[in-house]
């Protein structure tokens, strides 16, 4: 008996080393039988194939053989142990046959505790045969376990179980629950196809007070869904009656069942929840579980399964809802708040729920949806628990926003009564209700990513809701300026003091507690648990993935509505990108964070053009094309993304992408950091004449204006990017205007273009316009055209040219004119001569700064090494003036030059500053002015504080340096 | 096959009974219905299984679409699988009663030394509560008396000596009760 199979490399030798050192066969043959060792070996067996390992078929047959020998043994253990293995070899083995003879034996025999088991595994070796021992053993003293067995055989044979019938039906008279449990729901297979006997047992049984309804439930909710029947059968009314059970088994089971019946009205609907809500609120963690289970299942169809809920129960749960946050309807409660947050640690278990909130995005909002919205609120407040008294839900379409709240009270007949509201909400729930959807529903500028004004500003709620409390909700947020970065904040509508003070006694060692807020405070992380880049980033994808979705949204609509959300989603991509900016471990070379940026590149690309600022999006894809780790990549991306704009900026991104590629330092400086600061309409202007006059001379861009450098404005504050700074393009530039006018003047025509024009000097009293025609010293008047003309009341226009001296003093001018009276109905002169008169004007100082245009250098210190010290003069002057904001202020006057790199503001408490001045020269040449000074300088006026000065200026022209020293010292 | 409708009434409750160590390592698996073909499927579930479960005390999950609730004592961990639309206090009564009994028959000594010596009376618990996935019965003290045989069933030649001695003891105690 010891052979091994040789086909069957496998033996139990090889499983297990307790098969070498004895045999089984030898153990199994002894006499007497060793009942504990055979049972030891049996149960190794057994143990090895619920391992998984396959025991050789002859192997198997073999024990099989040998096991038969062990029925001669009284031993009850080792009788049912060899049941055990019988079950579970009788796939593997062959010849069954043998031990189900012995089997058949043990049924017939008279001992109860074996023909239970023996008949138990006799159906999985051969059945058709001992159809005769069960039926006698199922109205025996063990109907259990005939009755699964049967159950079993209804598989394979169902009409062979049919015969049983009566035999069954006996059954029910049994004591045991388990038997009337096994024994209804057999007969319900058998009679299943006859729906009016299992109507008349389900009655029959329903008056019976049953003591294991449970598989009738099913079977007469079965029955109602089948037959279309309402809840005034009598199955329903079975059904219902088993929510009075007091197993809690039935309640749930009944509950449950009802609630998913298809004809259930609310009102009947009431009693089932009122069982869910009971189980909600259950310490046992599996009843809770499986009342909210139930509860979904109902809020899924009862709103045409637009609400979703995840499968993943624990924590999880609002993650995956926030994903889809966007384009849809969206839920949000607690279900799961006793367990604690995956992603914090933190124990939400103190947190009984109370508030839901919904959303819905809508393309266009009407009054319609937030009816519709009060209707969900409504219904979700049903199957809230009672001690919830209010729910908050917002709707928006991302122009407006609409919140709606349901209240609900009990009235004097303890009737629930419900109260919708739109307007209450602001100032009832004042504080939560309002940033609570301000966060499910921010605003276009600050979608995506928003802030809670009132916290404190270094605070950044990340979209990630870690829970929601009792009138509170956890999020997941990140400091600004702290050194770790993820943290859990909580946001409740009451003090929260006395919890922040039980808190710090809970969680001394895990977190600090900080109050923010008199309605918030913040669990931090003990240093060293820093999660910040991985999870901004992924937060980022998160809400790119919802872009995207909204996007795919947008794009279908083409409408009004479409056009928000494109600016939105642009919007948030730059706030994420420059939230990822900001942190500076996420500017690590790091590829999740470069095809994010490509990817929303491109999307600029796209949306760009349709928003309303692109300039902005220019410009932002164009500092990536520079600021890009990756450089190649991106600026592929970035030129791909610009060259979806007009024109204009496709031969820029061509220009750009070449340089690029030249990857020259002084090129990328000269045209890409110092961009070409001619005024761009200036520029077209010239540009056009220059095509329409036939030369062959090559178009100086030195001839076209500077770009007129644009007032500072307050720097506006919102994260959000969407506003366009009021700008540069908008303004019309003097010199434009002055141009346009006087190139009529056929004299002027040979002048070219005007190189800069100065800010208008009243010669006079305003609203008086003189011409100049007289001569001063040092000034030649080229030409000058007089005016012919002017009427009471109306303006005239005069121009005078004069040639440049050499030295500056003031021109002075006088107004010779005519004057005529006027019949003041017709307006023609009533006498042919009037009489001349004339008027001195004042005069008019041509200083330094005439000849000069601003320019804003970005780099200044750069511009000042290009032009090196070639022209370079330097002078020391001692000013009398008593502060250094003071001189600065004088200074850049007089020369009229661009203050660079923020040198025009002094640091408070300072003794000396450098001032860097920018400018272009008549002519086109660059001017740079570095101006150091400190205080305490000696005057001739001893008591006077002054300044003493060291200007340095460097040009690319000789001349330009030299007046600009001359001039200095004149005017020291 | 039996219909996955959950107004069919049916008696097939649970896909499975699991028994895995605090490494996830198991003791005793047994998976009814065919809800894994494959033993390599098996053990993967039994690894996603473990890898969710070991840290919480005990509760309820969904996993790979089936309802499990489960129960952590010491260095062991019992599963009760159901399909989703299962009853979940059925499943839980089901593990309840599981653990009820062997904590009796192991005299409360509920821990995988104690666990894998008496494995012979574990595989017979599991078999009594459940036969191919119909629970036969939920009470603990029906399976123990079950599974249990009283002592004096044991012929006198095959038990120990101490065996011997107790159950002296024990006579001389009743007679003197008596």
């Amino acid at each position: 008996m010891n052979t091994t199979d040789k086909n069957n490399a496998r033996t139990l030798a090889d499983y297990h080393p307790a098969f070498k050192n004895f045999s089984w066969a030898r153990t199994f043959n002894e006499t007497p039988i060793n009942a504990r060792k055979c049972i030891q070996i049996l149960t190794k067996i057994i143990y090895m194939i619920n391992q998984g390992e396959q025991l050789g078929q002859t192997e198997a047959t073999e024990i099989f053989f040998a096991m038969t020998k062990l029925f001669q043994s009284k031993d009850m253990m080792l009788r049912r142990m060899i049941y055990l293995s019988i079950k579970e070899m009788s796939t593997v083995a062959n010849d069954v046959i043998i031990v189900t003879s012995s089997l058949t034996r043990d049924m017939t025999g008279k001992e109860d505790s074996h023909r239970g088991p023996a008949m138990q595994k006799l159906y999985a070796s051969m059945m058709q045969s001992v159809e005769r021992y069960m039926k006698q053993t199922i109205v025996d003293k063990l109907p259990s376990v005939a009755l699964t067995s049967s159950v079993h055989l209804m598989r394979q044979s169902p009409e062979v179980v049919k015969r049983w019938v009566n035999e069954v039906q006996e059954a029910v008279n049994n004591d045991n629950i388990m038997v009337q449990y096994h024994e209804l729901a057999l007969l319900y297979q058998i009679r299943r196809t006859d729906k009016h006997t299992i109507r008349k047992l389900i009655v029959k049984f329903s008056k019976t007070a049953l003591r294991s309804p449970y598989t009738f439930i099913r079977i007469a909710a079965n029955l109602i869904n089948e037959e279309g029947e309402g809840t005034d059968s009598p199955m329903y009314d079975f059904i219902d009656s088993c929510l009075r059970h007091k197993n809690e088994m039935i309640i749930y089971e009944a509950a449950s069942t009802i609630v998913s019946l298809k004809c259930v009205t609310p009102k009947e609907l009431s009693s089932a929840l009122n069982v869910l809500q009971l189980f909600i609120s259950s310490p046992k963690p599996v009843l809770r579980y499986a009342a909210v289970r139930t509860l979904n299942k109902r809020y899924d169809q009862h709103i045409d399964n637009r609400l979703k809920y995840t499968d993943g129960f624990k924590g999880i749960i609002f993650k995956a809802l926030f994903d889809r946050l966007m384009p849809d309807f969206c839920l949000v409660d607690n279900y799961n708040s006793h367990v604690k947050s995956l992603s914090s640690g933190l124990d939400l278990e103190f947190l009984p729920l109370h508030i839901v909130s919904v959303l819905e995005l809508k393309t266009k909002l009407k009054d319609s949806d937030v009816g519709q919205l009060l209707h969900y609120l409504r219904i979700i407040l049903d199957y809230s628990p009672s001690s919830r008294s209010f729910i908050l839900g917002a709707i928006t379409d991302f122009r407006d926003i609409r919140f709606a709240m349901v209240r609900r009270s009990t009235d004097d007949d303890d009737q629930f009564k419900y109260e919708a509201s739109l307007k209450d909400l602001q100032n009832r729930n004042g504080y939560l209700s309002h940033h609570l959807t301000m966060f499910f529903t921010a605003d276009r500028s600050k979608f995506g990513f928003c802030r809670l004004e009132p916290l404190p500003d270094n605070i950044r709620i990340d979209n990630r809701l870690l829970g929601i409390g009792a009138n509170a909700m956890v999020f997941s947020c990140s400091l600004i300026n702290g050194q770790s970065n993820e943290y859990a904040l909580k946001i409740s509508n009451d003090s929260v003091q006395k919890e922040v003070s039980i808190y710090q006694q809970l969680y001394a060692d895990k977190y600090r507690i900080v109050q923010v807020h008199s309605n918030a405070f913040l669990f931090l992380h003990p240093p060293g648990r820093v999660v910040s880049k991985e999870n901004i980033l992924n937060n980022a994808h998160l809400i790119w993935n919802q872009i995207k979705k909204a996007h795919n949204l947008s794009n279908t609509l083409r409408e009004e509505g479409g056009y928000g959300y494109k600016t939105a989603i642009v919007n948030t991509i730059i706030s994420i990108i420059s939230i990822v900016e900001e942190n500076p471990e996420a500017k690590e070379a790091d590829c999740e964070h470069t095809s994010l940026a490509t990817s929303i590149l491109y999307l600029l690309g796209r949306e760009g053009p349709r928003a309303t600022t692109p300039a902005k999006y220019i410009r932002y894809s164009y500092n990536r094309v520079i600021l890009e780790n990756a450089p190649v990549r991106a600026v592929v991306a970035a030129v791909s993304a610009l060259a979806k704009f007009d024109d204009e900026v496709r031969d820029r991104a061509t220009l750009y992408y070449q340089l690029l590629k030249h990857n020259d330092k002084a090129l990328n400086s000269a045209y890409i950091l110092n961009s070409m600061n001619v005024s761009l309409s200036s520029l077209e202007r010239l540009l056009h004449r220059y095509t329409i006059e036939p030369t062959t001379k090559p178009f100086d861009v030195r001839s076209v204006p500077v770009e007129a450098v644009p007032v500072e404005l307050p720097k506006d504050i919102s994260i959000g990017v969407g506003l366009p700074r009021p700008g540069i393009e908008s303004k019309t530039n003097r010199e434009d205007i002055y141009d346009e006018q006087l190139s009529a003047i056929p004299e002027f025509a040979h002048l070219g273009p005007i190189y800069k024009s100065s800010l208008p000097v009243d010669l006079t009293e305003k609203r008086v316009t003189v011409q100049m025609d007289g001569l001063a010293e040092g000034f030649e008047v080229v030409h000058y055209t007089p005016c012919q003309v002017i009427k009471c009341n109306d303006t005239g226009t005069t121009y005078t040219l004069v040639k440049l001296p050499d030295d500056s003093s003031p021109v002075t001018g006088t107004m010779k004119y005519t004057v005529k009276n006027c019949d003041s109905t017709t307006d023609v002169p009533d006498d042919k001569e009037g009489y001349a008169d004339e008027f001195v004007l004042e005069d008019i100082e041509i200083t330094v700064s005439d000849h000069v245009q601003k320019v804003l250098k970005p780099n200044w210190s750069a511009s000042w090494e290009e032009i090196e010290a070639e022209n370079e003069l330097k002078d020391t002057y001692t000013l009398s003036i008593r502060t250094l904001e003071e001189c600065v202020k004088k200074i850049i006057n007089y020369m009229g030059m661009q203050a660079c790199e923020r040198s025009d503001k002094i640091p408070e408490g300072k003794a000396s500053h450098a001032l860097y001045l920018a400018g272009v020269y008549r002519g086109g040449h660059d001017v740079l002015v570095r101006a150091k000074m400190a205080l305490g300088g000696t005057t001739v006026d001893p008591g006077a504080q002054a300044i003493t000065m060291q200007l340095t200026i460097r040009s690319t022209d000789e001349s330009a340096v030299e007046v600009y020293c001359f001039s200095s010292r004149i005017n020291k | 096959m039996v219909l996955e409708n959950s107004f069919v009434p049916s008696l097939y409750v649970i896909k499975g009974i699991v028994i895995l160590d605090n490494d996830g390592n198991r003791i005793l698996a047994k998976y009814y219905n065919q809800s894994f073909s494959t033993v390599k499927e098996q053990k993967d579930f039994e690894k996603s299984l473990f890898n969710k479960t070991h840290k919480g005390a005990g509760d309820v999950i969904l996993l790979d679409n089936l309802t499990i609730v489960y129960r952590n004592n010491v260095d062991l961990l019992f599963y009760v699988l159901g399909s989703t639309n299962e009853n979940e206090l059925m499943l839980n009564s089901v593990l309840t009663c599981l653990f009820e009994s062997l904590s009796t028959m192991l005299r409360k000594n509920v821990e995988k030394k104690v666990l894998c010596e008496n494995l012979d009376l574990i595989m017979l618990a599991v078999d009594e509560i459940c036969d191919e996935g119909i629970i036969l019965e939920s009470d603990p003290m029906l399976i123990t008396q079950r599974v249990q045989l009283r002592l004096d069933d044991i012929p006198l030649g095959e038990q120990t000596v101490s065996q011997v001695i107790h159950q002296a003891k024990e006579q001389i105690k009743w007679s003197l009760l008596k």
